[in-house]
């Protein structure tokens, strides 16, 4: 049920010579919970993610997952895109299967596909070609094709910045229901401060110019989470802060041209 | 006194739209026959061209009629259709591997490019005598000319297409666990094969047109040997028949592709 994930002096450059786009990130979250991450345009959220995932290799250190060293993509560490990034030319339902088919999971898939569709609360919609759906319904489709392989942990990379406000409330809700429901650790990065407060058992502020850890804040509040609650402004507040000083951190340090990824930049808490 | 509204028998607008393309179509229809039945009178009250009268549209239309109810057009656009489709088969069965290379290897692709802008750029009736010097028959030959015309545009599509796949959904694959094989069966595939379509229709087009002088060369058999032989003896009716229905017949397939492309492509809201 769920996996841990130990991220271990994490570093990572594009170029052999270039500065590192991510330095020394190290972090380890526990099975089942979930880690939101935010930081400015351009820290190496992305980046860190991918290699989270297997998808990029880290020039240095490590991240494992259960303990099992991640080398290259698995099923079992699934990574969900800003775009649905369905396949046009299969349905909906030959979407949700494309992970059991690769996996050779054909055993018993159709009814595997038909729960997971019934899950999201796309049960009808199974013929439909991805084209044919609302964006928050095709987002609902790559769950649902993420959810299919019965995966510990999801990579989400701003999810659900394309959709409109009330479809992504939605979607962030069920998204941690469903998370919670089957024990799988989230990774989730994120723009939208109120969305890391919603979905995150911790948040990560992450600086730039080598991205680096700045700060980790806890959200001890009961889900489901409600905006409107002093608790949860109280955290916002909180957590804006963290961030404004990320930032302006950010910029001292690229006005002077000093990289700064030592424990001194860490903004402790009030 | 009644108000209600008198409900007046109105014809639907896409039946509208329908008919009034058809107008367009039967007006330009008319007009070439206008063009054609003009010159042929000029032809036939000029005493230096009388014996080309044939070309006109009253005798060549009944002409044409006639090669069709015989069996005479069957028979020459039979072995044609053959030396298309078996050169269109070559061109499909080199190009499209070749062009997935392309498109996948940007190495290869700069090796290739200049040698390939520069092949396309030959005339594929410049090969002929490479073609009867290389091929034991003449079918051999005529096939490869065609080959040589119908190369190029489904290599091309075919490489610009893998190219323009949308990076994330091979990101999608390789989470998924796609093997190699299955990459190319579910994504690369699908994908490309509206390209590859278009890319044979371009290529049917240039193959259709190459045929005809192709066909010249030492077979006895065709719609290119069929209007040799009409010019040697004399038939201008039958010639101009011919040139007729050579235009109907490419017009037929085209609109075989087209109607193909539609089936198949996925992109353009199908
Ligand atoms: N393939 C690449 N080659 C070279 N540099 C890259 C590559 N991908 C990203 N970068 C650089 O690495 C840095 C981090 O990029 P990344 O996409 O991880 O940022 P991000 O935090 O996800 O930004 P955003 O919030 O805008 O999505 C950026 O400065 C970017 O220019
Ligand atoms: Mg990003």
């Amino acid at each position: 049920m769920g996996a841990s994930i130990q991220i271990d002096k994490l570093t990572h450059r594009f170029h052999k010579y270039a500065t590192p786009v991510i330095r020394d990130f190290s972090l380890e979250i526990s099975a089942g919970q979930s880690l939101a991450i935010i930081g400015e345009s351009g820290c190496g959220k992305s980046t860190l993610l991918h290699m989270l995932a297997g998808l990029t290799q880290p020039s240095g250190g490590c991240v494992r997952i259960q303990d099992k060293r991640v080398c290259r993509p698995h099923p079992e560490w699934n990574m969900m895109f800003q775009s649905p990034a369905l396949y046009p030319w299969l349905s909906v339902e030959q979407n949700v299967a494309l992970g059991l088919e690769f996996t050779g999971q054909t055993r018993g898939l159709k009814a595997r596909v038909a729960e997971m569709l019934e899950l999201v609360g796309l049960a009808e919609r199974g013929r439909a070609r991805p084209h044919d759906l609302s964006g928050g319904q095709q987002q609902r489709v790559a769950l649902a094709r993420s959810l299919a392989v019965s995966p510990e942990v999801i990579l989400l990379d701003e999810p659900f910045s394309a959709l409109d406000a009330f479809t992504r409330r939605a979607l962030q809700r069920e998204v941690t229901q469903i998370a919670h429901d089957h024990g799988i650790t989230l990774v989730l990065v994120t723009h939208d401060i109120d969305e890391a407060l919603i979905m995150a058992d911790q948040v990560a502020v992450m600086g730039r110019n080598p991205g680096t850890l700045r700060s980790l804040l806890d959200v001890s509040l009961a889900y489901p989470r409600d905006p409107k609650e002093p608790a949860f402004k109280a955290l916002r507040d909180e957590l804006m802060s963290r961030f404004h000083d990320s930032v302006s951190l950010n910029s001292a340090v690229t006005a002077c041209g000093v990289a700064a990824d030592d424990g001194s930049c860490v903004v402790s808490s009030a | 006194m009644n108000l209600q509204p008198v409900s007046t028998p109105t014809v639907p607008p896409w039946l509208l739209s329908r008919l009034r393309d058809l107008g367009y179509t039967l007006l330009g229809l008319s007009l070439l026959l206008s063009v054609w039945w003009l010159g042929g009178y000029l032809i036939a009250n000029e005493p230096t061209t009388q014996a080309f009268a044939g070309f006109a549209p009253s005798a060549a239309l009944p002409e044409a009629w006639r090669l069709i109810v015989t069996g005479v057009l069957l028979d020459s656009a039979l072995p044609s259709l053959e030396r298309i489709f078996f050169g269109l088969l070559w061109a499909a069965l080199v190009a499209v591997p070749v062009g997935i290379l392309v498109g996948v290897s940007s190495v290869l692709r700069q090796i290739t490019g200049f040698s390939f802008q520069l092949l396309r750029m030959v005339s594929p009736l410049a090969w002929m005598p490479v073609a009867v010097l290389a091929f034991s028959t003449w079918d051999g030959a005529i096939i490869f000319l065609i080959f040589m015309a119908a190369v190029w545009p489904i290599l091309f599509s075919t490489a610009f297409a893998v190219q323009r796949i949308d990076p994330v959904y091979f990101k999608v694959a390789r989470n998924l666990g796609a093997s190699p094989w299955a990459n190319l069966k579910r994504l690369v595939l699908p994908a490309i094969t509206p390209d590859i379509l278009a890319g044979l229709r371009l290529s049917l087009g240039v193959a259709w047109i190459v045929l005809v002088p192709a066909e010249y060369l030492g077979v006895t058999s065709g719609l290119g040997y069929a209007i040799n032989d009409a010019r040697d003896i004399l038939a201008y009716d039958m010639l101009a028949a011919l040139v007729l229905l050579i235009g109907v017949i490419g017009y037929t397939l085209d609109a075989i592709l087209v109607a193909l492309i539609r089936h198949f492509g996925w992109q353009r809201g199908a």
